[in-house]
């Protein structure tokens, strides 16, 4: 089914279809974006924030670019029974980077959903030049140039000052590749004005006979004292493919705490970029992946502290089994202004067989000297130590090692405060390890 | 029948040989105590009898009700009756003592054919039980150990020798970094405990401990062998003159 191109092929062939697309943004945004993605290229192993994360899979699988006219809408009802569809939330859904128009309207007063393309010139234009692709970089990017190039759609979701959104919204992406693989370039935007409270759930699942690769792009502005809880839960199979860059952009007083819980998908990278615009913030990033197979997973993170007095905090943690590779490369950048800064970071790894593997580096940058910052990374063999204890109270090996690795896994997951989520993800966690 | 009969067993670690010969036999209904010097094998042999694998033993038996004890699994011996109690508790973070106790005990129920314990019946044993070492029952939904002092832990681990009943209980040095309350605390726990169809093997440095659980029989272990073996009065002597005159009496 699958023909190998080359980078340089896979490359050519999506600049080809730039001028059949429908872009989001003004044509030189994206003319720029193009130009951006055509000098960079796609990154190899010799690119800094590539170094173990090969993309040989690009070559295999040669996706092509999809038009809003070809995206096949039948795939909603293969999620009708997903466990995640009967959460309680308000939900969003995008098929291969393209919104349902049927439910873009949110019950919830102060809530405003839109497609970017939809709103009229003025707003638009505002939306623009004050949000959209306004905080992120698209040189040495080449994944969000791509995506700002080839993104046809953009929803915009709007939470009004002092707005207390009581159900969560829950971004549904899905992907469906068939007969050829396909890649997605969703984007997404979202504004929480000050004061507001909210809290979004993203979650990724691939269909189709062949492999999808999800470029997505999404930008969170959180206002003066506006908190907002974020989880993007992946439990995905293996024809699932994600490059993810989120951008979060804190003002003050504002709180921010993101979930990540990886369960499944081929490969998964995510790059996730705190920018601690004001004093007083606090900017919490976790998430727990547990890899099998020939899966891998990656996390690339920033915390960018620009302003005195905030708390940043990051705690990741990995379970890697089979063949399966883990990345995490965590910066904090403290900047000359940001005195008083108080930035921790943990990334905490078991390997559970000799063939996984897991490269973690922790960077500190620190131009400030009145700073408190602290970061720690473990890997290893489940502790021989702690399961002897179990099992010398009689239970069975295969057990004690699930309840260490399921304390491992929960100790991430109970920070989601959405209860019928983070049950539904403790048991899931708990059938996987059982598996 | 014995309840446990050790034969000339030998064990060493990393091809250390620790254990070079050592034989006791404890009967139902008795407490033996074991002291000896640093280095003498008294660690050694509860991880052998618990079945920590760094240990190996090259030579000798130990039945346990008649099986072959070395021949069964660690998890297999705790659900046949054996138990013990940790000289260094290990911290399980985010896993709760109740859960822990809860799947062990359903574990052994397992393995001797009974039901599971239903929650309720769970949670009235363990209540029950805390009382006996005298444990704050808001500790139960706490992490194993985690952020118990070391008197704490130690009590936990009567705890769980309460909660899980077993026949036989080794106690790998109990009494060290306990104060004198916390001490009487877990004798009292192990006098409350004892019947006439189980066993303890209390693992010691300093005879203080043998004031509050009175042992039956005391052995001094040297070098890997018992060299010496007497009643209760036995500890006070080792305590007022140390170890060195067993010494030269068992190579006299």
């Amino acid at each position: 089914m699958s023909t190998n191109i080359s980078t340089s092929e896979f490359k050519n062939k999506l600049i080809n279809q730039f001028d059949s697309l429908n872009g989001l943004s003004a044509e030189s945004n994206r003319r720029d974006a193009l130009a951006q993605f055509d000098s960079y290229g796609i990154p190899t192993l010799k690119h800094e924030h590539w170094k173990y994360t090969g993309l040989t899979f690009l070559n295999k699988h040669n996706f092509d670019i999809i038009k809003k006219s070809e995206v096949d809408y039948s795939v909603l009802e293969q999620f009708a029974n997903h466990p995640l569809n009967f959460i309680e939330t308000e939900k969003i859904f995008i098929v291969n980077g393209f919104s349902v128009s049927s439910n873009l309207k949110s019950m919830q007063s102060g809530v405003t959903i839109s497609r970017l393309s939809d709103l009229d010139e003025a707003q638009k234009s505002q939306l623009v030049s004050d949000f959209y692709s306004q905080s992120i970089k698209l040189e040495n990017n080449p994944f969000v140039a791509l995506n700002t190039a080839f993104a046809q759609d953009c929803i915009v979701i709007k939470i009004a000052q002092n707005t207390i959104v009581e159900t969560p919204l829950q971004i549904v992406y899905m992907n469906f590749a068939s007969p050829n693989a396909i890649i997605n370039n969703p984007r997404l935007l979202v504004i929480a004005e000050e004061g507001s409270q909210a809290t979004v759930i993203e979650s990724v699942h691939t269909y189709g006979t062949n492999p999808s690769l999800k470029n997505s792009v999404s930008e969170y502005y959180i206002g003066n004292k506006a908190s907002l809880e974020h989880y993007r839960i992946q439990d995905d199979s293996e024809l699932s493919h994600t490059i993810d860059f989120t951008q979060v952009n804190q003002e003050s007083d504002s709180h921010y705490h993101n979930v990540n819980v990886s369960l499944g998908g081929q490969f998964n990278r995510n790059n996730i970029h705190t920018l601690l615009n004001g004093e007083n913030i606090e900017s919490n990033l976790s998430g727990v992946f547990i890899t099998s197979g020939n899966e891998l997973f990656d996390i690339h993170s920033l915390a960018d502290h620009a302003f005195p007095n905030c708390v940043s905090n990051e705690n990741y943690k990995g379970i890697l089994l089979g063949n399966s590779t883990g990345i995490f490369n965590g910066k904090i950048l403290v900047r000359k202004d940001a005195q008083k800064t108080n930035a921790y970071q943990s990334n905490k790894n078991v390997l559970l067989s000799d063939t996984a593997s897991i490269y973690t580096k922790p960077e500190l940058e620190i131009y400030a000297d009145d700073v408190k910052c602290s970061h720690g990374a473990t890997s290893g063999a489940l502790d021989e130590i702690s399961i002897f204890y179990l099992v010398s109270r009689g239970i069975g090996r295969k057990k004690a090692e699930a309840m260490i690795l399921n304390a491992i896994a929960d100790d991430i997951i109970d920070l989601i405060k959405h209860e019928p989520l983070r049950l539904h993800l403790i048991e899931r966690v708990e059938n996987k390890l059982n598996q | 029948m014995a309840l446990i009969e050790i034969k000339n067993l030998k064990a060493n670690i990393y091809g250390n040989e620790i254990l070079h010969g050592l034989n006791l036999t404890i009967n139902p209904g008795e407490i033996h105590a074991i002291m000896g010097p640093n280095g003498s094998g008294k660690s050694t042999l509860a991880s052998v009898l618990a079945g920590k694998e760094e240990f190996e033993v090259t030579e000798g038996t130990v039945t346990f009700e008649g099986h072959d004890l070395l021949d069964m699994s660690p998890e297999d011996r705790a659900r046949a009756g054996v138990f013990l109690a940790f000289q260094y508790p290990v911290e399980i973070p985010g896993v709760s003592n109740a859960n822990f106790l809860k799947t062990a005990i359903n574990e052994i129920r397992k393995y001797r054919k009974q039901d599971p314990l239903d929650a309720m019946d769970f949670l009235q044993m363990m209540k029950e039980r805390a009382k006996l070492v005298e444990i704050d029952s808001t500790f139960l939904s706490r992490s194993v150990n985690v952020g118990f002092s070391g008197g704490e832990k130690k009590k936990n681990e009567i705890f769980q020798m309460a909660m899980l009943e077993p026949k036989f209980a080794v106690l790998d040095e109990t009494d060290s970094g306990l104060d004198i309350d916390a001490m009487k605390v877990v004798a009292n726990g192990v006098n409350k405990l004892k019947t006439d169809d189980n066993a303890f093997l209390i693992i010691t440095h300093y005879q203080r401990l043998l004031d509050y659980i009175i042992p039956d029989y005391v052995h001094v272990l040297s070098e890997g062998r018992i060299i010496k073996s007497g009643g209760k009065e036995l500890a006070y002597e080792l305590e007022e003159r140390g170890y060195d005159w067993v010494k030269a009496e068992a190579i006299a």
